[in-house]
Protein backbone atom coordinates (compact mmCIF):
# COMPACT_ATOMS: atom_id res chain seq x y z
CA UNK A 1 0.00 0.00 0.00
CA UNK A 2 1.42 3.22 -0.80
CA UNK A 3 1.60 5.98 1.47
CA UNK A 4 -0.84 8.12 -0.30
CA UNK A 5 -3.28 4.74 0.09
CA UNK A 6 -2.52 4.66 3.76
CA UNK A 7 -2.88 8.37 4.27
CA UNK A 8 -6.36 8.15 2.66
CA UNK A 9 -7.87 4.94 4.67
CA UNK A 10 -6.53 6.61 8.00
CA UNK A 11 -8.16 10.26 6.94
CA UNK A 12 -11.16 8.19 5.98
CA UNK A 13 -11.42 5.94 9.39
CA UNK A 14 -10.55 8.50 11.34
CA UNK A 15 -13.33 10.53 9.65
CA UNK A 16 -15.91 7.26 10.14
CA UNK A 17 -14.73 7.45 13.46
CA UNK A 18 -16.16 10.91 14.29
CA UNK A 19 -18.97 10.37 11.98
CA UNK A 20 -19.79 6.99 14.29
CA UNK A 21 -19.52 9.19 17.41
CA UNK A 22 -21.42 11.78 16.25
CA UNK A 23 -24.43 9.72 15.39
CA UNK A 24 -24.09 7.24 18.60
CA UNK A 25 -23.43 10.26 21.27
CA UNK A 26 -25.42 13.33 19.74
CA UNK A 27 -27.43 12.60 16.70
CA UNK A 28 -29.07 9.53 17.83
CA UNK A 29 -27.79 8.07 21.42
CA UNK A 30 -28.79 5.37 22.97
CA UNK A 31 -32.48 6.15 24.12
CA UNK A 32 -33.29 4.76 27.57
CA UNK A 33 -36.70 3.76 27.54
CA UNK A 34 -38.70 0.81 30.39
CA UNK A 35 -36.01 1.81 32.96
CA UNK A 36 -36.53 0.65 36.37
CA UNK A 37 -36.46 3.24 39.61
CA UNK A 38 -33.10 1.90 40.18
CA UNK A 39 -31.95 3.95 37.78
CA UNK A 40 -33.42 7.37 38.65
CA UNK A 41 -31.25 10.65 39.02
CA UNK A 42 -30.69 10.91 42.79
CA UNK A 43 -33.29 14.22 42.75
CA UNK A 44 -35.61 11.79 41.82
CA UNK A 45 -34.41 9.36 44.28
CA UNK A 46 -35.22 11.68 47.05
CA UNK A 47 -38.57 12.25 45.68
CA UNK A 48 -39.49 9.02 45.76
CA UNK A 49 -38.20 8.45 49.02
CA UNK A 50 -40.09 11.60 50.42
CA UNK A 51 -43.70 10.25 48.55
CA UNK A 52 -42.96 6.57 50.58
CA UNK A 53 -42.16 8.82 53.76
CA UNK A 54 -45.19 10.73 53.13
CA UNK A 55 -47.50 6.95 52.43
CA UNK A 56 -45.60 5.74 55.61
CA UNK A 57 -46.83 8.09 57.82
CA UNK A 58 -50.18 7.65 57.43
CA UNK A 59 -50.13 3.95 57.12
CA UNK A 60 -47.50 2.81 58.76
CA UNK A 61 -46.77 -0.03 56.60
CA UNK A 62 -43.24 -0.61 56.71
CA UNK A 63 -43.68 -3.89 54.64
CA UNK A 64 -44.87 -1.49 52.34
CA UNK A 65 -41.54 0.56 52.86
CA UNK A 66 -39.31 -2.30 52.21
CA UNK A 67 -41.16 -3.15 49.01
CA UNK A 68 -40.93 0.32 47.26
CA UNK A 69 -37.47 0.65 48.77
CA UNK A 70 -35.84 -2.51 47.47
CA UNK A 71 -37.78 -1.46 43.70
CA UNK A 72 -35.52 1.78 44.25
CA UNK A 73 -32.28 -0.17 44.66
CA UNK A 74 -31.99 0.05 48.34
CA UNK A 75 -31.22 -3.26 49.75
CA UNK A 76 -30.24 -2.00 53.03
CA UNK A 77 -32.82 0.94 53.24
CA UNK A 78 -32.16 2.07 56.79
CA UNK A 79 -28.80 3.84 55.28
CA UNK A 80 -30.67 5.14 52.09
CA UNK A 81 -33.14 7.08 54.15
CA UNK A 82 -31.20 8.20 56.52
CA UNK A 83 -28.98 9.73 53.63
CA UNK A 84 -31.94 11.28 51.46
CA UNK A 85 -33.11 12.81 55.24
CA UNK A 86 -29.35 14.66 55.54
CA UNK A 87 -29.76 15.85 52.15
CA UNK A 88 -33.43 17.05 52.57
CA UNK A 89 -32.36 18.60 56.04
CA UNK A 90 -29.36 20.52 54.43
CA UNK A 91 -31.52 21.83 51.48
CA UNK A 92 -33.70 22.89 53.99
CA UNK A 93 -36.94 21.21 53.17
CA UNK A 94 -40.46 22.09 55.01
CA UNK A 95 -40.48 20.24 58.50
CA UNK A 96 -43.21 18.27 57.93
CA UNK A 97 -40.91 16.67 54.91
CA UNK A 98 -38.08 16.57 57.40
CA UNK A 99 -40.50 15.16 60.10
CA UNK A 100 -41.87 11.76 58.01
CA UNK A 101 -38.27 11.12 56.59
CA UNK A 102 -36.59 11.08 60.19
CA UNK A 103 -40.03 8.90 61.47
CA UNK A 104 -39.23 6.16 58.36
CA UNK A 105 -35.19 6.34 59.35
CA UNK A 106 -36.38 5.75 63.15
CA UNK A 107 -38.42 2.84 61.73
CA UNK A 108 -35.16 1.59 60.45
CA UNK A 109 -33.17 2.68 63.14
CA UNK A 110 -30.87 4.43 61.16
CA UNK A 111 -31.47 7.53 63.39
CA UNK A 112 -28.63 10.55 63.23
CA UNK A 113 -27.92 13.52 65.67
CA UNK A 114 -29.04 15.89 62.69
CA UNK A 115 -32.45 14.08 62.62
CA UNK A 116 -33.17 14.60 66.54
CA UNK A 117 -35.08 18.06 66.18
CA UNK A 118 -37.83 16.27 64.10
CA UNK A 119 -38.19 13.19 65.91
CA UNK A 120 -41.26 13.17 68.71
CA UNK B 1 -10.06 3.73 -8.09
CA UNK B 2 -8.45 2.09 -5.58
CA UNK B 3 -7.66 4.95 -3.33
CA UNK B 4 -11.72 5.39 -3.54
CA UNK B 5 -11.93 1.88 -2.66
CA UNK B 6 -9.92 2.48 0.32
CA UNK B 7 -11.65 5.83 1.53
CA UNK B 8 -14.91 4.16 1.16
CA UNK B 9 -13.35 1.71 3.08
CA UNK B 10 -12.08 3.48 5.88
CA UNK B 11 -15.11 5.33 6.42
CA UNK B 12 -17.41 2.85 6.90
CA UNK B 13 -14.50 0.68 9.00
CA UNK B 14 -14.98 4.07 10.86
CA UNK B 15 -18.43 4.42 11.07
CA UNK B 16 -18.94 0.98 12.48
CA UNK B 17 -16.49 1.17 14.70
CA UNK B 18 -17.73 4.81 16.42
CA UNK B 19 -21.49 3.13 16.56
CA UNK B 20 -20.37 0.31 18.40
CA UNK B 21 -18.18 2.18 20.85
CA UNK B 22 -21.13 5.03 21.02
CA UNK B 23 -23.78 2.33 21.27
CA UNK B 24 -22.14 -0.94 22.74
CA UNK B 25 -19.04 -0.46 24.71
CA UNK B 26 -19.86 3.10 26.07
CA UNK B 27 -23.08 4.21 25.56
CA UNK B 28 -25.25 7.08 27.08
CA UNK B 29 -25.15 6.63 30.84
CA UNK B 30 -27.87 4.56 31.55
CA UNK B 31 -27.99 6.57 35.42
CA UNK B 32 -29.80 9.59 36.08
CA UNK B 33 -32.72 9.13 34.05
CA UNK B 34 -35.82 10.43 35.20
CA UNK B 35 -39.60 8.74 35.82
CA UNK B 36 -40.28 9.54 31.87
CA UNK B 37 -38.29 7.27 31.02
CA UNK B 38 -39.85 4.55 33.55
CA UNK B 39 -41.07 1.13 32.24
CA UNK B 40 -45.26 1.43 32.26
CA UNK B 41 -45.72 -0.56 35.32
CA UNK B 42 -43.15 1.55 37.40
CA UNK B 43 -44.76 4.51 36.14
CA UNK B 44 -47.82 3.28 37.46
CA UNK B 45 -46.20 2.32 40.56
CA UNK B 46 -45.16 6.15 40.44
CA UNK B 47 -48.29 7.63 40.08
CA UNK B 48 -50.02 5.48 42.89
CA UNK B 49 -46.91 6.70 45.09
CA UNK B 50 -47.84 10.30 44.11
CA UNK B 51 -51.56 9.97 44.79
CA UNK B 52 -50.93 8.12 47.51
CA UNK B 53 -48.59 10.51 49.07
CA UNK B 54 -51.38 13.13 48.36
CA UNK B 55 -53.83 11.43 50.12
CA UNK B 56 -51.36 11.84 53.29
CA UNK B 57 -50.07 15.41 52.57
CA UNK B 58 -53.18 17.10 50.11
CA UNK B 59 -50.56 18.98 48.43
CA UNK B 60 -52.13 19.18 44.81
CA UNK B 61 -49.38 21.33 44.13
CA UNK B 62 -46.80 19.24 44.67
CA UNK B 63 -48.87 16.18 43.00
CA UNK B 64 -49.00 18.58 40.19
CA UNK B 65 -45.52 18.70 39.92
CA UNK B 66 -44.52 15.25 40.18
CA UNK B 67 -47.05 14.18 38.02
CA UNK B 68 -45.48 17.23 35.28
CA UNK B 69 -42.30 14.71 35.44
CA UNK B 70 -43.51 11.58 33.64
CA UNK B 71 -44.56 14.19 30.71
CA UNK B 72 -47.94 13.01 30.15
CA UNK B 73 -50.09 15.01 27.81
CA UNK B 74 -52.87 15.20 30.67
CA UNK B 75 -52.23 14.03 33.59
CA UNK B 76 -55.68 14.03 35.27
CA UNK B 77 -56.89 11.69 32.61
CA UNK B 78 -54.01 9.13 32.82
CA UNK B 79 -54.82 9.30 36.78
CA UNK B 80 -58.23 8.52 36.22
CA UNK B 81 -57.30 5.53 33.17
CA UNK B 82 -55.00 4.50 36.38
CA UNK B 83 -57.66 4.74 38.75
CA UNK B 84 -60.46 2.88 36.34
CA UNK B 85 -57.96 -0.19 35.68
CA UNK B 86 -57.53 -0.65 39.44
CA UNK B 87 -61.02 -0.36 40.01
CA UNK B 88 -61.97 -3.02 37.06
CA UNK B 89 -58.99 -5.54 38.21
CA UNK B 90 -60.21 -5.17 41.53
CA UNK B 91 -57.15 -3.46 43.03
CA UNK B 92 -56.51 -2.58 46.76
CA UNK B 93 -59.69 -0.11 46.96
CA UNK B 94 -57.67 2.11 49.36
CA UNK B 95 -54.89 2.49 46.05
CA UNK B 96 -58.28 3.27 43.82
CA UNK B 97 -59.45 5.56 46.44
CA UNK B 98 -56.40 7.94 46.65
CA UNK B 99 -55.95 7.68 42.39
CA UNK B 100 -59.98 8.68 42.18
CA UNK B 101 -59.12 11.71 44.93
CA UNK B 102 -55.94 13.09 43.06
CA UNK B 103 -57.54 12.52 39.57
CA UNK B 104 -60.61 14.62 40.87
CA UNK B 105 -58.59 16.85 42.21
CA UNK B 106 -56.84 17.77 39.22
CA UNK B 107 -59.45 18.02 36.87
CA UNK B 108 -62.09 18.94 39.55
CA UNK B 109 -65.23 20.93 38.21
CA UNK B 110 -68.04 22.10 40.05
CA UNK B 111 -71.34 19.91 39.60
CA UNK B 112 -74.59 20.38 39.31
CA UNK B 113 -76.08 17.68 41.77
CA UNK B 114 -80.07 16.46 40.16
CA UNK B 115 -80.99 16.59 43.91
CA UNK B 116 -79.78 19.77 44.85
CA UNK B 117 -80.51 23.03 43.02
CA UNK B 118 -78.03 26.01 43.89
CA UNK B 119 -78.64 29.12 44.68
CA UNK B 120 -77.69 32.18 43.00
CA UNK B 121 -75.13 32.66 44.80
CA UNK B 122 -73.91 29.37 45.20
CA UNK B 123 -74.36 28.84 41.39
CA UNK B 124 -70.97 27.70 39.41
CA UNK B 125 -70.20 30.05 35.90
CA UNK B 126 -70.38 27.08 34.07
CA UNK B 127 -72.88 24.28 35.36
CA UNK B 128 -72.38 20.80 33.95
CA UNK B 129 -76.11 20.93 32.12
CA UNK B 130 -75.79 16.66 31.38
CA UNK B 131 -76.53 15.93 34.67
CA UNK B 132 -79.45 18.05 35.07
CA UNK B 133 -82.78 16.31 34.55
CA UNK B 134 -85.89 17.41 33.33
CA UNK B 135 -88.04 15.17 35.28
CA UNK B 136 -90.82 14.41 34.56
CA UNK B 137 -91.55 11.84 36.61
CA UNK B 138 -92.59 12.99 40.32
CA UNK B 139 -89.70 13.42 42.35
CA UNK B 140 -90.20 12.19 45.79
CA UNK B 141 -91.55 14.47 48.07
CA UNK B 142 -88.60 13.82 51.26
CA UNK B 143 -86.09 15.46 48.35
CA UNK B 144 -87.44 18.52 48.36
CA UNK B 145 -85.81 18.87 52.51
CA UNK B 146 -82.22 18.07 51.50
CA UNK B 147 -79.92 20.76 52.34
CA UNK B 148 -77.90 22.83 49.37
CA UNK B 149 -74.90 21.21 48.72
CA UNK B 150 -71.76 23.39 48.25
CA UNK B 151 -70.20 23.27 45.22
CA UNK B 152 -66.18 22.48 44.38
CA UNK B 153 -65.47 25.92 43.10
CA UNK B 154 -63.37 25.69 39.46
CA UNK B 155 -59.73 25.52 39.92
CA UNK B 156 -59.69 25.66 43.71
CA UNK B 157 -58.03 21.68 45.03
CA UNK B 158 -60.52 19.47 46.75
CA UNK B 159 -59.08 18.09 49.85
CA UNK B 160 -57.48 14.56 49.70
CA UNK B 161 -60.84 12.04 50.83
CA UNK B 162 -60.30 11.10 54.80
CA UNK B 163 -60.60 7.14 54.99
CA UNK B 164 -64.46 5.69 54.89
CA UNK B 165 -65.77 4.42 57.99
CA UNK B 166 -68.15 1.84 58.11
CA UNK B 167 -71.70 3.23 58.21
CA UNK B 168 -69.96 6.93 57.70
CA UNK B 169 -72.49 7.88 54.55
CA UNK B 170 -76.23 7.51 54.79
CA UNK B 171 -78.52 7.10 51.69
CA UNK B 172 -80.10 10.50 51.39
CA UNK B 173 -82.48 9.67 48.71
CA UNK B 174 -83.14 9.26 44.83
CA UNK B 175 -84.68 10.40 42.10
CA UNK B 176 -85.55 9.67 38.67
CA UNK B 177 -83.87 11.21 36.41
CA UNK B 178 -85.15 11.72 32.98
CA UNK B 179 -82.29 13.58 30.24
CA UNK B 180 -82.74 12.79 26.69
CA UNK B 181 -79.26 13.48 26.69
CA UNK B 182 -77.84 10.73 28.73
CA UNK B 183 -77.10 7.36 25.63
CA UNK B 184 -77.82 4.95 28.08
CA UNK B 185 -79.84 4.64 31.33
CA UNK B 186 -77.59 5.02 34.04
CA UNK B 187 -77.65 4.22 38.01
CA UNK B 188 -75.93 7.95 39.11
CA UNK B 189 -74.23 8.14 42.38
CA UNK B 190 -73.41 11.34 44.26
CA UNK B 191 -71.52 10.98 47.13
CA UNK B 192 -70.97 14.07 49.96
CA UNK B 193 -69.46 14.57 53.00
CA UNK B 194 -71.25 16.01 56.00
CA UNK B 195 -71.15 19.70 54.60
CA UNK B 196 -72.16 19.07 50.96
CA UNK B 197 -68.91 18.23 49.77
CA UNK B 198 -68.41 15.54 46.76
CA UNK B 199 -66.33 12.71 47.86
CA UNK B 200 -64.23 10.90 45.77
CA UNK B 201 -63.36 7.11 45.87
CA UNK B 202 -66.65 5.56 47.90
CA UNK B 203 -66.69 1.91 46.52
CA UNK B 204 -70.53 1.60 45.31
CA UNK B 205 -71.76 -2.29 44.89
CA UNK B 206 -74.46 -2.72 42.43
CA UNK B 207 -76.31 -6.35 42.44
CA UNK B 208 -78.94 -7.48 40.08
CA UNK B 209 -80.43 -11.40 39.55
CA UNK B 210 -77.20 -13.60 39.31
CA UNK B 211 -75.00 -10.71 39.17
CA UNK B 212 -72.71 -7.74 40.74
CA UNK B 213 -70.24 -5.00 39.99
CA UNK B 214 -69.06 -2.20 41.97
CA UNK B 215 -67.38 1.33 41.28
CA UNK B 216 -66.02 4.31 42.71
CA UNK B 217 -66.80 8.05 43.20
CA UNK B 218 -64.50 9.94 41.18
CA UNK B 219 -63.83 8.34 38.30
CA UNK B 220 -65.27 10.61 35.80
CA UNK B 221 -63.73 13.98 37.44
CA UNK B 222 -64.96 16.03 34.81
CA UNK B 223 -68.98 14.95 36.21
CA UNK B 224 -67.55 15.63 39.56
CA UNK B 225 -65.51 14.70 42.15
CA UNK B 226 -68.40 12.77 43.82
CA UNK B 227 -70.13 11.34 40.84
CA UNK B 228 -69.88 7.47 39.22
CA UNK B 229 -72.23 5.91 37.44
CA UNK B 230 -73.28 2.32 36.33
CA UNK B 231 -75.28 1.64 33.01
CA UNK B 232 -78.42 -0.20 33.82
CA UNK B 233 -80.22 -3.08 31.47
CA UNK B 234 -84.11 -2.62 30.44
CA UNK B 235 -85.96 -5.09 32.74
CA UNK B 236 -83.55 -5.83 35.55
CA UNK B 237 -83.77 -4.86 39.17
CA UNK B 238 -81.20 -3.31 40.50
CA UNK B 239 -80.04 -3.24 44.33
CA UNK B 240 -77.41 -0.45 45.19
CA UNK B 241 -75.67 -0.38 48.50
CA UNK B 242 -72.00 1.25 49.56
CA UNK B 243 -69.39 -1.06 50.47
CA UNK B 244 -68.74 1.03 53.50
CA UNK B 245 -72.55 0.63 54.42
CA UNK B 246 -73.48 -2.62 52.68
CA UNK B 247 -76.63 -3.46 55.32
CA UNK B 248 -78.29 0.01 53.91
CA UNK B 249 -79.60 -1.50 50.74
CA UNK B 250 -81.57 0.64 48.01
CA UNK B 251 -83.61 -1.66 46.14
CA UNK B 252 -85.79 -1.58 43.13
CA UNK B 253 -83.57 0.17 40.47
CA UNK B 254 -85.03 -0.49 37.88
CA UNK B 255 -85.29 1.31 33.91
CA UNK B 256 -87.96 3.39 33.54
CA UNK B 257 -89.82 5.36 30.77
CA UNK B 258 -89.83 9.14 29.98
CA UNK B 259 -91.80 11.09 28.31
CA UNK B 260 -89.92 14.55 26.64
CA UNK B 261 -92.06 17.83 25.82
CA UNK B 262 -93.15 16.48 22.69
CA UNK B 263 -94.03 13.54 23.79
CA UNK B 264 -91.59 10.88 22.47
CA UNK B 265 -90.56 8.46 24.86
CA UNK B 266 -87.24 7.64 26.26
CA UNK B 267 -85.51 4.99 28.84
CA UNK B 268 -84.71 7.37 31.91
CA UNK B 269 -81.72 7.02 35.18
CA UNK B 270 -81.69 7.19 38.16
CA UNK B 271 -79.66 9.52 41.09
CA UNK B 272 -79.22 8.07 44.50
CA UNK B 273 -77.33 10.34 47.08
CA UNK B 274 -75.31 9.58 49.60
CA UNK B 275 -74.09 11.73 52.41
CA UNK B 276 -71.82 11.63 55.46
CA UNK B 277 -73.53 12.51 58.57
Amino acid sequence: MSRASLVTLVICLALGLGAGLYIGWVAAPVQYVDTAPASLSQTYKDDYVLMIATIYSGNGDLAAVRARLAALGFDDPGPAVAAATHRFIAAEKPDADLRRLARLAAAFNATTPEMQPYLP
Amino acid sequence: MKNRLLAVAGFALGLGAGLLYAWGIRPAQYTDTNPASLHADYKADYIQLVARSFAVDGDIERARARLAVIEEADPARTVTALAQRAAASGGDPEAVRSLAALASALGARPVTPTLFPLGETQRPATPEATLTAEPTLTPEPTLSRLPTATPIPQGVPIQPPTPTLPGAFAFVGRQPVCDPKLPQPLIQILALDASGVPVPGVEVIVEWGGGFDHFFTGLKPELGSGYGDFAMTEGVDYTVRLAANPAEAINGLRVETCTDAGGKQFLGSWSLVFRQP
